[in-house]
């Protein structure tokens, strides 16, 4: 069974807005998969209905076996541990560091101290800042936040890690420093969904690419290029 | 789960210090309220015991006819005892009625030298009656005048306070509704005051709070903060007001002692006795006020 599957899932908005119409997608454990598409056409309304942010309209959606389509709100903090999020502007805390911001991740969730001690240096040492643990993110270049907020993501070791447009505010060279980081998170098992507006990243990663347009899947292709 | 505790409590210390000139504003006005519910208090004490002292004054006394014999005394005094809504009787002998006559008459050689004279004791036995509660007096005096008893007696005598104690009644009625209006009108500015802040303050933390849910933390670990800044406010506005009040108490002291001239009654050492109970109470209620407001505020602005 896929790890997440999309069944017949639409989304209104108030005011006749149709944010996704009769979508259908399953993504199985450990893919890598880039949503691209236009501007406007459900890309972020997708995730939101994955992280139970917003309630599909109509359809289910299922995570590891798990029906989230009516899911209590008491419920939620759960299901968010199992998908780590990570959005273009970093919501990053300006007043802490880059080793507090990624240890909130893990207080706000009741970790004992011990066990935000081990982690959190881990973490980092996966996006590879371990060298700027004290860090302010003003003191940061933009890529170098961005990878904080991947770490911080990870905090929980989620089965899932959803970037929307993760490298919509950088240029290419750290573009392509975070699609790497990206790559080498899939490659220890977790499941990836990248939403970009970039061809070049969308080509060059020849992973499977699902095409959204008004609201539907246009296609989904494995191994696929960014068309249009 | 200590650590979890512990850093909710500092989370909501960080609230507190985050806003800080806010949150001075808002202690303050708590402090007000609560200052306001004491000085209501403190009124209600010193009206109740105004009113008890003065009750204590109230007696009926009985002068009973001098020619009755000791036995015939006991026998109206037994009988009297036997009327509903008497708390007392006390028995004045005529002896010890001679012996605070001369006392009360000591300056005038007249009244000496007559005494003499007559060389028996004129005065009569008489007993000083109280009542149980002040409505109790006209009751008693209208049974004492029956054939039962009016045969005994020469002459009854009511001291009536009723006139004063209703009118201390009218006018710290009168203080205590006014205190009564301002402290209800300063509870409501706090619960808008609590209200207001945290609704500020979820402002100011709103990326905070936005993280928070995206990490997977629990909507009791996001409140639970804005809680503990309630508690907090609550906690300082008592301890102000339990720092200001006392040496109020120790200011007022020595005109409330004039006002109820004769009576000793020490305000302070009153409210030093119960200062627990007192302000326990008052910090319990601003609590309740301040969690009831902070969960209005976080319904309405915290979507979690
Ligand atoms: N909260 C909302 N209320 C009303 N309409 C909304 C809301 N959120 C999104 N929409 C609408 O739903 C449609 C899909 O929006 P969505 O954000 O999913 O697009 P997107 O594919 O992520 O676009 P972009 O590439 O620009 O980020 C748009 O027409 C948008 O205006
Ligand atoms: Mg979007």
């Amino acid at each position: 069974m896929a790890l997440i599957d999309f069944r017949n899932i639409s989304k209104f908005y108030p005011g006749g807005i149709v944010a996704l119409k009769d979508v259908n997608l399953s993504i199985n454990e450990g893919e890598f998969v880039s949503i691209v598409g236009q501007s406007g056409t459900g890309k972020t309304t997708l995730i939101k209905l994955l992280i139970a942010e917003e309630p599909a309209s109509e359809g289910r959606i299922v995570v590891g076996g798990w029906d989230i389509s009516n899911i209590k709100s008491r419920e939620v903090p759960l299901l968010r541990k199992q998908i780590g999020v990570v959005f273009q502007d970093f919501k990053l805390l300006p007043r802490k560091t880059v080793y507090e911001n990624v240890a909130f991740a893990l207080e706000v969730s009741g970790a004992l101290p011990k066990t935000v001690h081990s982690i959190v240096p881990q973490l980092l040492k996966i996006v590879g800042l371990e060298n700027k643990t004290d860090r302010f993110p003003r003191e940061l270049s933009g890529g170098e936040q961005q990878r904080v907020v991947i770490a911080r993501a990870l905090a929980h070791r989620p089965k899932i890690l959803v970037a929307d447009e993760p490298t919509g505010n950088l240029d290419s060279i750290n573009t392509k420093e975070i699609i790497d980081l990206l790559r080498k998170i899939n490659e220890f098992g977790t499941t990836v969904i990248l939403v970009t507006h970039n061809r070049e990243v969308v080509n060059d990663l020849k992973k499977r690419v699902v095409v959204m347009d008004k609201g539907r899947v246009a296609s989904d292709q494995h191994k696929g290029r960014y068309l249009l | 789960m200590f650590a979890v505790i512990l850093r909710i409590l500092n989370f909501g210390l960080q609230n507190f210090w985050r806003n800080i000139w806010l949150s001075v504003v808002t202690v303050t006005v708590i402090s007000l309220s609560l200052f306001s519910v004491s000085a209501l208090g403190v009124l209600t004490v010193l009206s109740n015991q105004a009113l008890s002292k003065l009750e204590e004054k109230i007696d009926i006394a009985v002068y009973l006819k001098p020619e009755l014999k000791d036995e015939q005394i006991q026998v109206v005094k037994n009988d009297a005892t036997t009327i509903s809504g008497v708390k007392s009787i006390d028995l004045v002998t005529p002896e010890q009625a001679l012996v605070s006559f001369r006392e009360r008459e000591k300056d005038n050689p007249l009244i000496a030298e007559s005494l003499l004279l007559l060389g028996n004791n004129p005065l009569g036995a008489s007993l000083i009656i109280k009542a149980s509660s002040q409505e109790g007096y006209q009751n008693i005096l209208k049974e004492l005048q029956t054939n039962r008893f009016m045969q005994y007696i020469q002459d009854t005598h009511l001291d009536d306070y009723s006139r004063v104690i209703s009118s201390v009644q009218n006018i710290t009625g009168k203080i205590k509704n006014m205190a009564g209006i301002v402290s209800l009108l300063f509870i409501l500015i706090t619960l808008l005051m609590v209200f207001n802040t945290i609704r500020i303050n979820i402002y100011t933390h709103r990326e905070e709070i936005g993280i928070m849910r995206l990490v997977g933390a629990s909507s009791w670990f996001i409140r639970a903060p804005f809680w503990v800044e309630s508690v907090i406010y609550a906690l300082l506005a008592t301890l102000v007001t339990a720092v200001i009040f006392f040496p109020l108490l120790s200011f007022i002291q020595p005109y409330v002692a004039e006002f109820f001239n004769g009576f000793s009654f020490n305000l302070v050492e009153y409210f030093k006795d119960r200062s627990w109970w007192f302000f326990g109470a008052q910090f319990i209620g601003a609590v309740l006020l301040n969690i009831l407001a902070s969960t209005i505020a976080m319904r309405k602005y915290l979507k979690v």
